[in-house]
């Protein structure tokens, strides 16, 4: 049996044996068998010494429970590492940052609360997934959207305490700006509601986020100050009518012009989520435009450019997303329409337009999730055993902001692909690279970075690259919103300003609200005083 | 929890009375769903709750349409000499199914007890070995 690390054998022991007290022998896993599925299913670094194993799992069925645990991990020093659903593949999985912690793993906990579709929000628990509360709302006929993830599988908790990000609305998609009120179990297993749940009789914590006083749930994202047990989150009350339609512009620096076009739809909320993407990946494999890539990059983007017209193509495509009553979405794609012909060459096309309810046969190969219908159709990308995806066995996810400008989509494909070339390996981005808009404000230019299950070479191979990447886009001052556990502290520590005084400040409160370091330790770059003062 | 076969068909009823409304991935929350601890006694629950877990668990990329990814992963694997859809399938063993819950592979990830417990595991094995060697 593994035990974890600052810990003896006996207290490890009776730790368990009040673990199964508090939740049941039945929820307390500390067979191999069983404790190896808390592994990273795409870790970077798996079958590697530095790959994170854990030494038990605990699943509570409610908070009481979760009190009890957190307070026996508290007496004994135990390390745990909380998850909801335990499925952020590509940022770390179920897996925590310190090997030999016990994974606290909430999955029973999935009730939904409440669902209100007259004042919009939704209160679940961490066990709650998109499908779960999706199929919540529709069994009720209530008149609510939900905004997810690709995948539907992931909570909804779970996502947005990690910054995770949807397809509809600005204020929607950003999960963590969406939530409102969170319940929480302090490290010493005390029990704190946030927001309007810290008044008694309340009725509104799914309403009003702030309460009084300071606002700490932020602490409680990428963090490791408690165990979050319920949150609130607002929900997009069903539009009448939804409308997609796409601009096409024909040069590569029209970017610059379109995002500040589309931004300016956008942040006035004419618009929900834009969507950025190039026509011209379809040819990369063709033999004249692989010999224009193959060039030094000023070159290749001035004859891919020139290759597009010649071919009659866009260069850049922007799919625009209008939900709201009928008249209204029409209306505004005909605005959008006036104020993006100021582009020279700008196309448009109505590609969609629906009403809600939608039947099962309008959105068969529509973009579900900008609907609000969780899916899994995402993982069609990799999930293809052919020569191309032969050992890409999943993916961690290079996650870089950058402004919302035309100007810094052009900056970052110079950048990255030069140093793809510099690196001498296959570059992810190109001359014609978009960005991703999950993001309300900023974008990300994320790409994903392939880890195999076997070959230990060639993940080494791409956490070098991964590393370098996030070195050079840092001294741009293009930071990772969310990356893997292993780069956890390479990404905090580029958040440096007067000498780390973010990290600085974030390891006080560390030490004062979890004085044994309990929970989550390491968790978003932020350890324990033990562990901090052990290393340095 | 234990899988209430009235709870489910009622549910189903209802979906089935939405109409307009129903859009895909409906289906059973994983609180209705629940986690059995213990197999069912007869075979006929065992292969219902074995349909039920197949349903929450493993359709939402197995199900038929080529939009499902492991479906689309397996039309390109097997080429038409096995079928894409894990219902279709005739040849799987329960060690086979037991494995690939456990162990997944390539991208599918591996599924804990707390999703799929170990006496689901042997129910959704039953469902989808049912029809082995036919």
């Amino acid at each position: 049996m593994a035990i974890p690390p600052g810990v003896n054998e006996q207290d490890f022991r009776t730790a368990l044996g009040e673990f199964e007290s508090a939740v049941g022998s039945d929820w307390v896993f500390t067979e191999d068998e069983d404790t190896r599925l808390y592994r990273d299913a795409y870790s970077p670094v798996q079958n590697e010494p530095e790959e994170i194993l854990v030494s038990a799992a605990v699943a509570p069925d409610n908070t009481e429970e979760v009190q009890q645990v957190v307070r026996t991990a508290n007496r004994y020093r135990i390390p745990i590492y909380p998850i909801s659903t335990g499925r952020n593949l590509g940022y770390g999985g179920s897996a925590p940052n310190l090997s030999g912690s016990v994974v606290l793993d909430l999955k029973r906990m999935n009730r939904v609360i409440e669902v209100d579709d007259k004042r919009h929000y939704a209160i679940v628990e961490p066990g709650v997934s998109y499908f779960d509360l999706y199929r919540y709302i529709q069994d009720r006929n209530l008149k609510v959207l939900i905004d997810c993830p690709d995948p539907g599988w992931g909570s909804v908790v779970g996502n947005a305490l990690d910054h995770g990000v949807g397809y509809t609305w600005g204020a929607y998609r950003d999960h963590f700006i969406s939530h409102c009120g969170m319940e929480v179990v302090l490290p010493d297993g005390e029990l704190m509601r946030t927001g309007m749940g810290a008044l008694p009789g309340a009725d509104t914590w799914g309403e009003y986020r702030y309460g009084f006083g300071p606002h700490v749930d932020g602490l409680f994202s990428q963090g490791n100050f408690g165990v979050v047990t319920k949150m609130g989150f607002h929900l997009f009350p069903e539009p009448e009518a939804y409308l997609k339609g796409t601009v096409s512009v024909p040069a590569r620096r029209d970017i610059i012009d379109l995002v500040a076009i589309v931004n300016q739809l956008e942040h006035a909320g004419l618009i929900g989520m834009p969507r950025y993407n190039t026509p011209l990946t379809a040819h990369f494999s063709e033999p004249e435009v692989a010999e224009i890539l193959n060039q030094p990059f000023a070159r290749s983007a001035q004859d891919l450019e020139r290759w597009a017209q010649g071919n009659d193509m866009a260069y850049y495509r922007c799919e625009l997303q209008f939900y709201g009553p009928g008249e209204t979405v029409r209306a505004n794609w005909n605005y959008a329409q006036r104020l993006l012909s100021d582009i020279p060459g700008a196309k448009f096309s109505l590609d969609h337009e629906l009403q809600w309810p939608i039947a099962a046969d309008e959105v068969e190969g529509l973009h579900k999730v900008a609907l609000g219908i969780p899916n899994m159709e995402i993982f069609r990308l990799g999930t293809r055993p052919d020569a191309e995806t032969l050992g890409w066995d999943g993916e961690m996810w290079f996650a870089p902001l950058i402004p919302k400008s035309g100007e810094a989509v052009l900056e970052a494909q110079e950048v990255f692909t030069e140093a793809f070339r510099e690196m001498g390996m296959r570059s992810f981005t190109h001359p014609a690279s978009t960005p991703a808009t999950w993001m309300y404000r900023a974008f990300i230019f994320i790409m994903g970075f392939p880890v195999s299950r076997i070959d230990v070479e060639a993940n080494q191979r791409q956490r070098e690259a991964f590393t370098h990447l996030a070195n050079l886009g840092a001294e741009r001052g293009w930071g990772e919103y969310r990356t893997p556990p292993v780069f956890q502290d390479l990404i905090m520590g580029h958040y440096s300003f007067n000498d780390h005084a973010l990290r600085r400040f974030s390891e006080t409160l560390k030490d004062a609200v979890d004085p044994n370091g309990i929970i989550s330790a390491g968790r978003g770059g932020i350890w324990p005083k033990h562990i901090r003062e052990g290393r340095a | 929890m234990h899988y209430s076969k009235f709870g489910f068909a009622a549910t189903a009823l209802l979906l089935s009375l939405q109409g307009s409304a129903q859009v895909p991935e409906d289906g059973l929350t994983s609180r209705e769903l629940g986690i059995s601890l213990e197999s069912p006694i007869s075979r006929v629950e065992l292969l219902e709750r074995g349909e039920a877990v197949y349903d929450y668990w493993c359709n939402t990329c197995h199900g038929p349409e080529m939009l499902k990814p492991g479906t689309a992963a397996l039309a390109i694997k097997y080429r038409g000499e096995l079928p894409a859809t894990l219902t279709e399938r005739t040849d799987m063993v329960p060690e086979f199914v037991e494995l690939m819950v456990r162990e997944g592979i390539s991208m599918m990830p591996f599924f804990r007890p707390t999703e799929i417990s170990n006496a689901d595991l042997d129910a959704v094995t039953a469902y989808l070995t049912q029809n082995t060697g036919e």
